[in-house]
């Protein structure tokens, strides 16, 4: 038998579409996985398996004991992407925004390389990536049940941005009501509705008594004129507010000033110290801001991949 | 005195520890679709039971029968004693490795396995454990505080229990025999609030019928990584998880 053991497919816990898989390796026509200690194959181990997923890449992969672990990914459309911790690293971060509203998978990704996205602040633990997930679940269900269309158009006024001029496109949900804030209770009520539960997270209730677009948006923001960016942004520049000390105001600063500078044209009339203050004294939490970025990016992922399949 | 009269005659001051039910994938989705741990025919027994671990997920999925993905990636209930509804009987170690002779050089001989049975009730459990174990976290651990010479010189089934704890060589081949098994013959609701948490690869949240399952019942997810592990490794990669758990919420 050789040393060298040949990537011959994958096995995956469930039939998701995402997730980490186990690499299955082949030597002498039997198949093993491996045994890892600290990122280095240490040994391999026989499996007996009737099915897997076979790895249909062109070039042969051969590994042996003192090799690099391999660490394999399930991704939807690309089937499965492996390789080392450094290139599963890199690949899963530049990748995020594919499964940042699948909480399972960011979870799993997150363990693997420590991921930092407002959709997912602060310290969550296991039954907060539950309420994530379930609720993802339910917005499936709740785009069938509910018009939720979004429009793409260019804004008129280009904005300019390092004295280029760039034309910009405004992302538009349209839903009963034009208030992102609605929305977003719209479908915590929805999913209420299947799951009561979910009001044991006292984030959800603070979420529910609070005007996510009064507490969050800068004054001088106009939230009729408002597209889906410029919400995102904003909740996104609240977020960072609110993570960081006050100590850090400079530095905060410095950052807001960007959260807009692609999205609203008129960035240069907000006041950045308000704003900051405004969102430092605001009773919504860090969790709830967290958890209102998590449902508005999955809402418009949802949408895209419904619109697309 | 004998066996069972000499450990009901013992202290018992410690907390109960949940109860562990390990199945594979396939058993999960059984599960969740009936909402029910169900009994199965044991054959050791000739009868209908389900069998549960007392505060250790010690059950091992059988190598021979992990032939497809969902197999190779157990699942462990974590369960209050209290939703058991029809205790059958216990006995200090896995009975069907005792059947299998796995402890035979250990255990005394011309012993029956039903010498060993535990009077079928939590509070034989709990003073069994304190009385060789002192705490719950020795008993977590495998690791006994009564020694051969604190027993009765009759005591051939304590003897043999106490033999079987200490010998450190059986015991890091397979935690079972250190591990008190708990049979029911009844179903158990999954649904009646006793299911505490249940730990599980990450990627079966991304099945909707488990989060409804969790969220509704208030089970916690208790989720360890697929890539992290060999199939021979996830035995202390859940043993660990419930460690934590057990510790957390103050049990150990």
């Amino acid at each position: 038998m050789s040393n060298a053991y040949r990537v011959y497919g994958f096995i995956a816990p469930s039939s998701s579409k995402f997730g980490f898989s186990t690499p299955v390796f082949e030597n002498d026509g039997n198949l093993y996985v491996q045994i890892i200690d600290n990122d280095t194959i240490k040994g391999f181990e026989p499996v007996y398996l009737e099915h897997l997923d076979s790895y249909e890449g062109g070039v042969e992969e051969f590994y042996s004991v003192g090799s690099n672990a391999v660490y394999c990914a399930k991704f939807d459309r690309r089937s499965h992407i492996f390789g080392d911790r450094s290139y599963m690293s890199r690949f899963l971060k530049q990748s995020v925004n594919e499964y940042v509203h699948i909480p399972y998978f960011y979870k799993a990704a997150h363990k693997f390389c420590s991921l930092s996205e407002p959709e997912y602040l602060d310290d969550l633990n296991d039954k907060d990536y539950l309420l994530r997930q379930t609720l993802s679940n339910v917005m499936q269900h709740y785009l069938t049940d509910n018009e939720v269309k979004v429009k793409q158009q260019s804004n008129n006024c280009p904005v300019d941005i390092n004295r280029q001029h760039l034309t910009i496109q405004k992302l538009f949900i349209s839903h009963k009501s034009d208030s992102f804030d609605s929305l977003v209770k719209d479908i915590v009520n929805y999913a209420y509705e299947k799951h009561n539960n979910i009001s044991n997270f006292t984030y959800i209730s603070e979420l529910m008594s609070n005007n996510l677009e009064s507490e969050i948006f800068p004054e001088s923001i106009n939230k009729h004129d408002a597209d889906f960016y410029v919400f995102k942004r904003c909740l996104s520049g609240a977020i960072d507010i609110k993570n960081s000390p006050k100590t850090d105001s400079y530095n905060v600063k410095n950052r807001l000033s960007n959260y807009l500078s692609v999205t609203y044209k008129d960035q240069d009339d907000i006041n950045l110290d308000l704003w900051e203050s405004k969102v430092r004294e605001s009773s919504l939490s860090l969790s709830s801001l967290s958890l209102a970025s998590f449902i508005s990016t999955s809402l418009i992922n949802k949408i895209i991949e419904k619109d697309n399949s | 005195m004998r066996y069972r009269e000499h450990i009901d005659g013992q202290q018992s001051t410690l907390n109960l520890i949940p109860l562990m039910h390990t199945c594979d994938g396939i058993g999960f989705r059984g599960i969740i679709d009936s909402k029910q741990i169900a009994t199965t025919h044991c054959s050791v027994f000739n009868e209908n039971l389900a069998y549960y671990f007392y505060g250790r997920p010690a059950y091992r999925l059988k190598r021979e029968d992990c032939t497809g993905m969902i197999q190779l990636f157990p699942v462990c209930f974590i369960i209050e004693p209290a939703g058991i509804s029809s205790f059958k009987r216990a006995y200090p170690f896995d009975t069907g490795a005792f059947d299998a002779a796995l402890y035979q050089q250990h255990v005394v001989s011309k012993l029956e396995m039903s010498q060993f049975e535990f009077k079928p009730n939590f509070d034989f459990i709990k003073k069994f454990v304190e009385y060789i174990y002192t705490n719950n976290s020795n008993y977590y651990k495998g690791k006994a505080t009564l020694s051969s010479d604190d027993l009765p010189p009759l005591a051939a089934e304590l003897q043999s229990i106490v033999h079987i704890i200490n010998n450190k060589g059986l015991a890091q081949v397979d935690d079972r025999c250190t591990t008190i098994e708990v049979q029911s013959d009844g179903p158990l609701d999954i649904t009646n609030g006793s299911v505490k948490a249940i730990i599980m690869p990450s990627e079966m949240l991304g099945d909707e019928s488990v989060t409804q399952l969790l969220i509704d019942y208030n089970i916690d997810p208790i989720t360890y990584e697929v890539y992290r592990s060999s199939p021979s490794s996830t035995t202390s990669v859940i043993l660990n998880k419930a460690s934590e758990y057990l510790s957390d919420t103050g049990v150990i």
